[in-house]
């Protein structure tokens, strides 16, 4: 069952439709390869082998009944440890969380219950969803697949390095300044951070509310579809165009010929991003262009403005979550965290009404300057990954990314990767849609994806 | 009289109930502050009378 570590969401749901594999050999061939390679890796702070291979017994019961209940029936997936899931604590990767347990599952873990999904385990992140990887937390910070000293990108960090490393089909993640799609870049994966509000964030620890998304983090672009699918209630499945949960977004194979896509070139030149990503993004750009699709530049606010008003907006709002514990028990949390979540105590009320006031205007240029496209790219992280030691490094390139504008805006995002660096680090690159423009979110990104043919190369320690 | 900045670092974070830090995160959190203080409305920028609107991003049904 070696071969089942890279199988996606569509490979297992066929296998196990087709009765070549059960739910529970695939779920036992995981967690196997999870026990065996997750040592160094550190992708998941709890493995649960005993209730995801009853959820795979069960699924393997139903099928054998008929009851097929959809594409991931059966099929293993992993959940950030900030997500509720009963009876199971919610670290969030943090000392103070340590003896939590949650009282219900998330919302979205309900769901993927219904759909028959079988939960392999909890994955590790930045403390709090904050913070950076840090060596002074409870448990060792998750590691890079393609380079075990390098940061795997975060705050999700585990889901994007179990997925790399062919630990799970797919992950969940949360994403509140790009922390599904920074370690989806890192990592070579795919992560989508939907529009604001489309997945429930019930049972899922806040960073800062008005920035903060759930989404699905997966190996490539139509598994990502179905997994949302799979996430959304059926308002808003119908709201954004998502039907049958097989085939999710039925129109997403219709390729770029025809579409006009705007792109925020802006975002990714200057001295401070590296060379190798801004020709692998302007490389990814004229793909599309050669796919069909005409393209013209975008002109919004620098990439600064958008930054320094998602970090007020995101200090001040987890400093409102995180006030008491630090006051009285700061020294429990890492040195990274602290001081992310203390800085919101230095913002006055009029900081952060002022960052929501920008935060408004600078999502409706946003809106304005899409007008009349069918969607925008640009790229996603400016710089490669720091070695995790470096703890300077890790500091200065936390932030050298065109992740934040989207969440300010709440438009959906999603980064793919484009290409590999010299040294063989993943190049990541984000397509983004109107609000509610999952599917055509999708259509780019599977057409860019087909183009590129970059599927099958995996970290080499991981094989 | 005036207050050193370090000093008034020190005496609002006290005011926010955060006492006992170590040097090392209040040079972080002093480093943090100026990169908060550089933050500006650009102009053209509308005053924040919608307080309903500020909460609802992009994510509106007329799109």
């Amino acid at each position: 069952m070696t071969e089942a570590a890279y199988w996606g969401i569509a490979e297992c749901a066929r296998r196990l439709r087709a009765r070549e594999v059960s739910s529970e050999e695939l779920t036992r061939a995981l967690l196997a390869r999870i026990e065996r390679l997750d040592g160094g890796l550190n992708s998941f702070l709890l493995p649960l082998p005993e209730q995801a291979l009853a959820a795979a017994r069960q699924a393997d019961a139903e099928m054998a009944r008929g009851n097929y209940r959809g594409a991931l029936h059966g099929v293993p997936y992993a959940a950030k440890d900030i997500i509720d899931v009963e009876g199971w604590p919610t670290t969030c990767h943090s000392a103070i969380r340590r003896d939590h347990v949650a009282q219900g599952d998330a919302e979205i873990i309900t769901l993927l219950k219904e759909a028959g999904a079988v939960l392999l385990g909890k994955t590790a992140l930045h403390e709090f969803a904050t913070g950076g990887p840090s060596l002074d937390l409870p448990w060792p910070p998750a590691r890079n697949p393609w380079n075990l000293e390098v940061h795997p990108g975060g705050s999700s960090s585990g889901s994007g390095a179990a997925l790399a490393a062919g630990l799970t089909p797919f992950a969940l993640g949360t994403d509140t300044g790009g922390s599904i799609r920074h370690p989806a870049t890192a990592c070579g994966v795919v992560g989508m951070k939907p529009t604001y509000g489309a997945v429930s964030l019930e049972g899922v620890f806040p960073l800062s509310f008005s920035l903060d998304h759930a989404g699905p983090m997966t190996r490539d672009v139509a598994d990502n579809a179905i997994a949302l699918a799979a996430m959304l209630d059926p308002e808003t499945a119908s709201k954004i165009g998502c039907s049958a949960p097989d085939a999710p977004f039925p129109n997403i194979g219709d390729g770029l010929a025809g579409l006009t896509v705007g792109v925020f070139d802006d975002f990714y030149r200057g001295a401070d991003v590296d060379a190798e990503i801004a020709a692998a993004t302007d490389a990814a750009v004229r793909c599309i262009a050669d796919l069909g699709a005409v393209v013209k530049p975008l002109q919004v606010s620098p990439l600064a403005t958008y930054n320094s008003c998602g970090r007020v907006l995101l200090q001040a709002e987890s400093w409102a979550v995180h006030a008491d514990w630090l006051r009285a028990r700061h020294a429990e949390y890492g040195e990274r965290g602290r001081r992310r979540l203390m800085a919101g105590a230095l913002l006055s009320a009029g900081d952060y009404i002022k960052a929501q006031q920008l935060r408004a205007f600078l999502a409706n240029e946003m809106r304005e300057a899409m007008r009349g496209c069918d969607l925008a790219v640009t790229a996603s992280s400016l710089v490669f990954p720091a070695r995790i030691a470096d703890a300077g490094a890790v500091e200065r390139t936390y932030d050298r990314a065109a992740r934040m504008p989207f969440n300010l805006s709440g438009a959906p995002a999603l980064s793919l990767p484009i290409g590999f660096s010299k040294t063989g680090l993943p190049i990541g690159f984000q397509i983004v849609g109107h609000p509610w423009g999952e599917a055509m979110v999708y259509r780019a990104a599977l057409a860019l994806e087909g183009a590129l043919q970059l599927g099958g190369r995996h970290p080499p320690q991981f094989q | 009289m005036h207050t050193a900045p370090e000093d008034e670092l020190v005496a609002r974070l006290a005011a926010a109930g955060l006492t006992g830090l170590n040097s090392a995160d209040l040079a972080w959190l002093r480093e943090a502050a100026a990169k908060a203080r550089a933050f500006a409305l650009p102009p053209g920028c509308p005053p924040a009378t919608m307080p309903a609107a500020l909460f609802t991003p992009l994510a509106r049904d007329d799109d």
